[in-house]
């Protein structure tokens, strides 16, 4: 009884190709997540097109103002990269606390966009450092912005003869700042309740620009537009971080509760990891 | 008698075999022609079955056997304690989400869980009882015939009534506890083998293959000498594999037999989980009757096990409770009463610690609720109340042997600096921050062995070789926890052999007699005994062999390092060479031991006996910090002190500490199996969480040595005692921190922030 076939291109025109000729596959990149799927046949794809040999998908590169990833770049390799240190810390905090090990090292940053969920730890930093996802495909390729990749939960834009193979972002300079910060149960392995990034340009002790995304309160990663733009122009003050947090607990968030959190904890959380992350990047100490 | 090889530091003598991978599991057995074997399981967790058509099933190329309940040649209904009331197969209804309603084998896994889908049902579907209050009400659904309660123990001491009003305050709390899984690293697999005579032989991760031989004999309608199990080398159990693969067993068995070929199940993370029984969730309603100065007058309680789907050990794992549930304190007047009842959820047994940890959960974290209303510190309030040698316990037992636990309290709040800091963060309550630190103390007394629920009693072969070797076979079985070290370690001690001239037989019911199930941290007194009777037999007639090599001694001959050692005169023989000179002798080199434990009792009626013929005695402190935003506990450290009479191997007991305090941070801050109208929600590591090795903290131990009269060398018991002092310590912490009392577990980030669940 044969469930499936596994074609291995090992150039991206040649996984075009077949993805534009053959319908019904399914991508594998690290397959840390596709793999549980096709065991619990929530898939049952007719082929898998493993994509995990296309070297020209695994690079790390400077591009001017600049950095471009190739999708298949795995958590750990992006984590110990010299270039995302300097250029992105937001994200080199978000692949710390990201999975266990193991899990890091087979898991592709790729994967994580592409499987759009909303707790995935690498999103809401390419969210707040304004990242853009090159999409190809046979005919023809499109640049998307990361907050319009994702759709809800598991669904996105993608298209089913497109891949992704290519993630650039600008790289943080002087007077920007950032924070990750995730709340789970434990101290790995662990899946998000809540999770919060925020970038800013600061000048003068005022927040000349903003950027905050939140994971796992909405059916997607999405943008707290209503703190961004509490906080914009304004000055770095304990008052104006803690109207921003309420703002974002309040109106930003649109959370569920499931078998890991509750509304009004997620809600709560939020705002409270917000203000921890503000206080430490910002040096302020907000009184709650 | 000087210490050879009993108290010495000794890495496992089965560890080169499971870190170079080399061990065999059962999941690793391939045998010639052998099938697949594939479980169809219920779609709900309570309905009659009306009918099952498996044609479509058994048409599918390459299956070879689709049984149900009516293929079944013997009994339909097994259990390991008293009531047995589980079937292999369903017939007439499903009780819950675990149960089957038919087996498969083929070539090809896939081609059996193909077959499986095919399976139709039909069902009369029936409403869903979660909680055991809830099944004991008049109408509530019947899950069994006999009705939804499984057993009630109680416990009766002097006059409750004048306990409380002798008290000056009366303290009442609530207490809930979760469902936790066993998490044994390694899920179920069994494989079953045809054998020439009619009989059939099963290979599998058994914790106690003896029980196993028993139900399969019975549900195969076959004697016990045609039905063979053996244990293979055991992936964790912390008493998880004991019905659960006693039924499995049964399955794979009743495949080999119905296809003349063998079979192998192995289960899946997810089928485990759904499969397989786990610790009871308890409702305990708890009432204490104190004096100004912290003495304890009286102590009422009630409460609920959650038994799940069927009785397994439930009648057992509740009469443990009800032993020890008001703790290790002196209390004159004492009414307990425990109810287990059935529900929809999986069914309940034995899990390391047997019904300790949910008690000591609620005494414990009372015990400080307590304190702090009285204005007195819990170290105080504990020195008070603790039990002391000569004491009588709950059940009206006197502690004749010594009793250690004023020794292991003031050993973990030494090395803690538990009084002061206690004092310290319970004064830093008040202060700001965010981050607030909290230590919180835990004791108890435990009894040893199976104690009055069952016959308890060891036995083994030892058999020296010509070349001064040993192989002992016992049934006492290593499941990770270390009983063939010690096991040769005993060996060694009075034989004065080195561990690589020993070896422990992989377990074969059919070669070594049955010691009881290896269970309730039994295992080194019973073991160790029997060892020591057999070995001391074969010493006797190498040292016969000695005197007419090495010239008679009045001071006895020292066997050391494979040498005999004529003191007096310095001559020395090694064992090889004593061993022909018996054997030359005609004395035999081999023996049978045999340890049968002291008796105990109990009356039913008044829930009064000698419950257990020891106790040993254990304490925690640990150190938490409490994120006051987020809820979130970081445990920092925690001190254990245990008195086991005589640590064997010192490096054993300490791996058991450790492991039982990771478990004991798990249930108290981290686990729990969930369910939705019966149905399973948690049935992986990604959603059931565990503790990774991130989240466990740094752990001193201190063990303390009290030899008991009765035990072999002194050594009493560690496995169990560890898994039921970190949680409530934990708790107690986070009460210290936040001035929160918790009283459910477990003490996720919900409830330390919220102070309960929330509804989800």
């Amino acid at each position: 009884m044969k469930e499936f076939m596994v074609f291995v291109p090992r150039s991206v025109d040649e996984a075009l190709e077949f993805l534009d000729t053959e319908k019904g596959s399914v991508i594998l990149a690290g397959g840390s997540d596709l793999v549980v799927k096709l065991k619990e046949r929530k898939l049952t794809p007719k082929y898998v097109v493993d994509i995990s040999h296309i070297d020209e998908l695994r690079f790390i590169k400077e591009d001017g103002d600049y950095i471009v990833l190739g999708p298949l770049m795995t958590h750990e390799e992006l984590r110990l990269s010299p270039f995302i240190m300097e250029f992105a810390p937001i994200l080199h905090e978000a692949l710390s606390q990201l999975g266990s090990p193991q899990i890091r090292n087979i898991g592709t940053i790729g994967g994580n966009i592409v499987t759009a969920s909303p707790v995935a730890d690498s999103v809401p930093p390419l969210f707040v450092l304004d990242a853009t996802l090159k999409l190809q495909k046979k005919s023809g390729k499109r640049v998307v912005h990361i907050s319009e990749f994702g759709i809800g939960p598991q669904k996105t834009i993608i298209e089913r003869n497109e891949l992704l193979t290519e993630i650039k972002f600008k790289k943080m300079g002087a007077h920007e700042v950032g924070f990750f910060r995730k709340l789970g149960q434990r101290k790995a392995l662990s899946i998000a309740k809540v999770s919060v990034a925020m970038w800013a340009m600061v000048k003068n002790d005022t927040i000349e620009d903003i950027s905050i995304a939140l994971g796992a309160v909405a059916p997607k990663v999405v943008y707290a537009k209503n703190g961004m733009s509490t906080l914009k122009g304004k000055p770095i003050t304990p008052e104006n971080i803690k109207e921003a947090a309420n703002v974002i607990a309040e109106r930003d968030c649109s959370p569920i509760t499931d078998i890991r959190s509750t509304v009004d904890y997620r809600r709560a959380m939020t705002s409270s990891l917000f203000i921890d992350g503000c206080e430490r990047v910002f040096g302020v100490s907000v009184e709650v | 008698m000087s210490a050879w090889a009993v108290g010495k530091r000794t890495p496992r003598i089965d560890s080169i075999g499971k870190v170079t991978g080399k061990a065999i599991y059962a999941d690793d057995i391939k045998l010639p022609g052998m099938l697949y074997g594939k479980v169809v399981r219920t779609k709900y967790p309570h309905a009659k079955i009306l009918n099952i058509d498996i044609s479509e099933a058994k048409r599918v190329k390459g299956v070879e056997a689709v049984l149900t309940a009516k293929d079944i040649p013997g009994v339909n209904r097994v259990g390991v304690a008293i009531t047995k009331d589980q079937p292999i197969i369903a017939d007439d209804k499903v009780r819950y989400m675990g149960d089957a309603l038919a087996i498969i084998a083929a070539h090809d896994l896939r081609t059996a869980q193909f077959a499986a889908s095919l399976i139709k049902v039909e069902y009369e579907v029936l409403p869903v009882i979660e909680d055991p209050e809830e099944a004991l009400f008049e109408a509530s659904v019947k899950i069994h015939d006999k009705g939804n309660l499984i057993c009630h123990h109680k416990v009766r001491k002097g006059n409750i009534d004048a306990g409380f009003s002798e008290a000056d305050i009366i303290v009442e709390r609530k207490f809930e506890t979760q469902m936790v899984e066993h998490s044994y690293i390694e899920p179920e697999s069994a494989i079953a083998e045809p054998l020439d005579d009619g009989g059939v032989r099963v290979f599998g991760c058994m914790q106690n293959i003896y029980t196993s031989r028993r139900i399969l004999a019975q549900v195969l309608n076959l004697p016990m000498n045609k039905v063979v199990c053996v244990q293979t080398t055991m992936g964790g159990s912390f008493g998880g594999k004991d019905d659960a693969m006693n039924i499995l067993a049964c399955r794979v068995a009743l495949l080999a037999l119905a296809t003349g070929k063998p079979v192998k199940i192995t289960y899946t993370r997810d089928e485990s989980m759904i499969d397989s029984y786990k610790r009871h969730p308890y409702k305990m309603y708890y009432r204490v009757g104190l004096k100004n100065d912290g003495t304890i007058t009286a102590a009422e309680i009630k409460i609920y096990a959650n038994g799940g789907a069927y009785a397994s050990m439930s009648e057992f794992v509740t009469w443990r409770s009800v032993v020890h549930a008001t703790g290790p304190y002196r209390i004159p007047n004492v009414s307990t009463d425990i109810y287990a009842a059935y529900t929809n959820l999986n069914y309940t047994g034995a899990m390391r610690g047997f019904g300790s940890p949910q008690i000591a959960l609620a005494y414990e974290t009372l015990m400080d609720e307590c304190a702090e209303k009285l204005g007195i510190h819990p170290y105080e309030i504990r020195k008070k109340n603790l039990l002391r040698t000569g004491d009588t316990t709950a059940t009206g037992q006197v502690l004749d042997g010594k009793v250690s636990l004023n020794e292991v309290v003031d050993a973990v709040c030494e090395a803690s600096d538990f009084i002061n800091k206690y004092t310290e963060y319970k004064n830093n309550r008040a202060r700001p921050g965010i981050r607030k630190r909290g230590i919180g103390l835990a004791c108890s007394y435990r009894g040893v062995s199976l104690g009055a629920e069952g016959v308890d009693y060891g036995t083994c072969f030892l058999k020296l070789e010509e070349d001064g070797t040993l192989i002992i076979s016992i049934g006492i079985t290593d499941m990770g926890q270390g009983a063939r070290t010690v096991q040769a370690q005993f060996a060694a001690e009075i034989l004065g052999l080195t561990l690589d001239r020993i070896s422990v037989l992989d377990i074969n019911t059919s070669r070594a007699p049955d010691s009881g199930p290896t269970v309730a941290s039994r295992g080194t007194l019973i073991s160790g005994n029997a060892i020591t009777n057999a070995a001391q037999k074969i010493r006797r007639n190498l040292e016969l062999a000695c005197e007419q090599l090495i010239g008679k001694t009045s001071s006895g001959f020292i066997f050391e390092n494979n040498m005999i050692i004529n003191p007096e005169n310095g001559r020395a023989v090694s064992i090889k060479d004593a061993a022909a000179k018996a054997i030359k002798m005609r004395l035999p080199i081999h023996a049978e031991g045999f340890y049968p434990a002291p008796q105990t009792s109990w009356d039913e009626a008044t829930g009064q006996g000698l419950a257990y013929f020891t106790y040993v005695y254990g304490a925690n402190v640990a150190e938490v910090e409490v994120d006051m935003e987020t809820g979130k506990v970081n445990v920092l450290k925690v001190w254990a002190s245990h008195e086991v009479g005589k640590a064997v191997n010192p490096e054993g007991v300490e791996g058991q500490i450790y492991g039982g305090i990771a478990m004991g941070l798990g249930l108290g801050i981290l686990e729990e199996f969930e369910f939705k109208n019966g149905v399973p929600q948690t049935t992986n590591f990604d959603e059931y969480l565990i503790p990774t090795s991130m989240d466990i903290p740094e752990i001193e131990c201190r063990i303390v040595e009290n030899p008991d009269p009765i035990g072999p060398f002194g050594a009493k018991s560690i496995g169990e005692p560890t898994n039921e002092l970190a949680a409530p310590a934990i708790l107690n912490a986070i009460f210290n921190a936040t001035g929160k009392r918790i009283s459910e577990t477990p003490a996720n980030l919900e409830v330390v922030l919220l102070g309960h669940k929330l509804k989800r």
